[in-house]
């Protein structure tokens, strides 16, 4: 990085959020504050659905996977259009006509203040820490890769994403993620005509893609029957659709981008917006990284893309192992190189045999790196695209993906503490206290608890890395609760007989069968999402068939 | 307490053929697996 880059850098971020602060400084009531008037067309509805859903390891996993695995991670979306249909049908009417602040606001009038209260503290609990992991995750790899301090990194993204969303709410975050994701698009389409371009003189891009498809990463869809498989057809279809419903149904950081609609009609616009794009755009970036994976056919590539696992290696007593390994995986990248270039028509399954050589030597080297320091990270699939992007972008781009990586991390984190503080405020503070009509205050109570929420996210991003894989105990956390919340929603939406007490106990029991499978059973974790889901509403059902206790446990 | 229902016909509303959008919207997601699933199996 030289100071074009850094030029390139602070000015995109600094003019997004400069321009998004001034844009909306005079936020003069809670409706404005918190809904940003409601008079969000669908283009912005659309975008900030999609920039809160995106966060920056989308964009540096997600080639990475790519490259790793192929396009097959596409089947995990096709349960999303499907999912916005049925809450543009279902949820967004009842919203707009009860004219609701947060998703839980709708579970007292149909079912009771405890049943809000519940779900709103179990969204609390879950977004609240996923918020520091969305500035933790892409600070842990740019400050490996990049040498920059992890402490500096989480807190510069996290102060900087406070300042907006404190000072303009709902609309300075929808104005905000407008133009991050117009960056963050622009950026990507650079990334990728830049691989195509520095491919041309070895390759077309369509004799890309063969190659691409002799090592099997054009397999997209797999209709295979097997439940072992993690993507499939069916996996996509079935639990991307209840991943999607419970994400954008009854997750407030979306509920909040898209009741800021000015009407139904802009809201479920926005919704459509990314039932369209959504795939094609997780498409394109997957196919970023499978061109990255033939670059590094045809290119020299390291034999670990974590900087940090080579160095672990080279610097111990155990470096001459490193060196023959090395040694090894240089002379599979020339034989690999040569086979190309003279033509990789006839020789697919020598390719293939070489590809599965420069693999295990990956393997191996990561292995013998943990054998000197247990510590390591040797899965380096989240480093390939930021390392292609840093060894092979000009000055000046460097810095514009870099302001990619960083406008995701900063356009979801935002949605996430604009709507932590809308919750608190909306569902405790004004909820709790006896006048609960608005008062004089109430915006600044509602900056007051962002600002709590956003030194709470930063606090718990500088002290992730005490733990050990906190990304999958953030998700582990999240599916302990997660299809709680959707239980409860589908039987407050699609099952009139059920009342508050049936759901309420209904989900206490469920949520105490969720954490006892949890302490003493092995199952994956994201099986509690449909075990809770399914267990509440099964509850529920059942109580409210019994005549006797379905009489008194209907309001 | 019962559920709050919503709109009498919310496919029909707002001078907007929801339920044609719907379709158009489902048919393109078809209309992508198909497509994925060409290439997948050019490429098997």
């Amino acid at each position: 990085m030289n100071l074009t880059d850094w030029i390139v850098l602070l000015s995109t971020l600094g003019l997004i959020v400069g321009y998004g602060t001034w844009r909306t400084r005079k936020q003069n009531d809670l409706n404005a504050y918190l809904r940003g008037g409601q008079d969000s067309n669908w283009a912005t509805v659309g975008l900030s659905v999609m920039a809160t859903q995106a966060s920056a390891i989308t964009f540096l996993s997600t080639p990475g996977q790519a490259f790793e695995s192929g396009m097959g991670f596409i089947q995990f979306y096709f349960g999303l259009p499907l999912a916005l249909v049925i809450l543009s049908v279902t949820f967004i009417p009842i919203f707009y006509k009860l004219n609701v602040y947060t998703a839980y606001e709708y579970l007292e009038q149909r079912f009771d203040l405890n049943t809000r209260l519940l779900t709103a503290f179990l969204f609390l609990v879950q977004r609240g820490l996923a918020a520091g992991i969305t500035i933790y995750a892409p600070a842990i790899v740019l400050s490996t890769v990049l040498g920059w301090d992890l402490n500096t990194m989480n807190i510069m993204i996290g102060l900087l994403v406070i300042v907006y969303t404190v000072s303009g709410g709902t609309k300075a975050v929808s104005i905000t993620q407008k133009w991050q994701m117009a960056v963050i698009m622009g950026g990507m389409f650079y990334a990728f005509y830049m691989i195509v371009d520095q491919l041309a003189p070895h390759v077309s891009f369509l004799e890309a893609i063969e190659v691409a498809g002799i090592h099997g990463k054009m397999e997209i869809v797999n209709f295979d029957v097997d439940v072992n498989e993690r993507y499939t057809i069916w996996s996509g279809l079935t639990g991307g659709l209840f991943l999607a419903l419970s994400y954008f149904g009854t997750d407030q950081s979306q509920v909040q981008r898209y009741i800021s609609g000015s009407n139904i009609r802009q809201s479920r616009m926005g919704l459509m917006f990314n039932a369209v794009l959504k795939i094609p755009m997780q498409f394109f970036i997957l196919l970023t990284g499978v061109m990255v994976f033939v670059f590094y056919q045809y290119n020299a590539r390291p034999i670990s893309f974590n900087e940090h696992v080579v160095e672990t290696v080279m610097s111990s007593d155990r470096a001459d192992e490193g060196e023959a390994m090395l040694a090894s995986f240089e002379e599979v990248q020339k034989q690999k190189t040569e086979l190309l270039r003279s033509g990789f028509s006839g020789n697919e399954n020598a390719l293939r045999s070489l590809e599965q050589k420069h693999v295990a030597l990956n393997e191996s080297f990561g292995a013998l790196a943990v054998e000197i320091d247990p510590e390591v990270e040797t899965k380096d699939s989240d480093y390939v695209f930021i390392r292609w992007i840093l060894e092979n972008l000009p000055n000046g781009a460097i810095g514009l993906l870099l302001a990619v990586i960083l406008s995701a991390a900063m356009s979801s984190t935002a949605g996430e503490l604009n709507a932590l503080g809308s919750t608190t405020m909306n569902d405790f503070v004004k909820r709790l206290r006896k006048d609960r009509s608005e008062q004089p205050g109430d915006v600044w109570r509602s900056k007051l608890s962002t600002v709590a929420w956003g030194i709470l996210a930063i606090i718990f991003a500088l002290s992730a890395r005490l733990v050990d894989n906190l990304i999958e105990l953030v998700n582990i956390l999240g599916s302990l609760f997660y299809g709680i919340i959707l239980g409860i929603f589908i039987c407050a939406f699609y099952i009139k007989r059920i009342g508050s007490r049936a759901v309420l106990i209904a989900a206490v029991t469920a949520e105490t069968i969720v954490l006892t499978m949890f302490f003493t059973t092995d199952i994956g974790f994201l099986w509690y999402n449909a075990i809770g889901c399914g267990a509440v509403v099964i509850f529920a059902t059942l109580m409210s068939m019994m005549p006797r206790a379905s009489a008194q446990l209907k309001d | 307490m019962g559920v709050e229902e919503p709109d009498k016909d919310p496919l029909a509303s707002e001078g907007t053929n929801w339920r044609r959008t719907y379709v158009i919207v489902l048919a393109f997601l078809v209309l992508q697996i198909i497509v994925y699933a060409f290439i997948t199996d050019y490429f098997a």
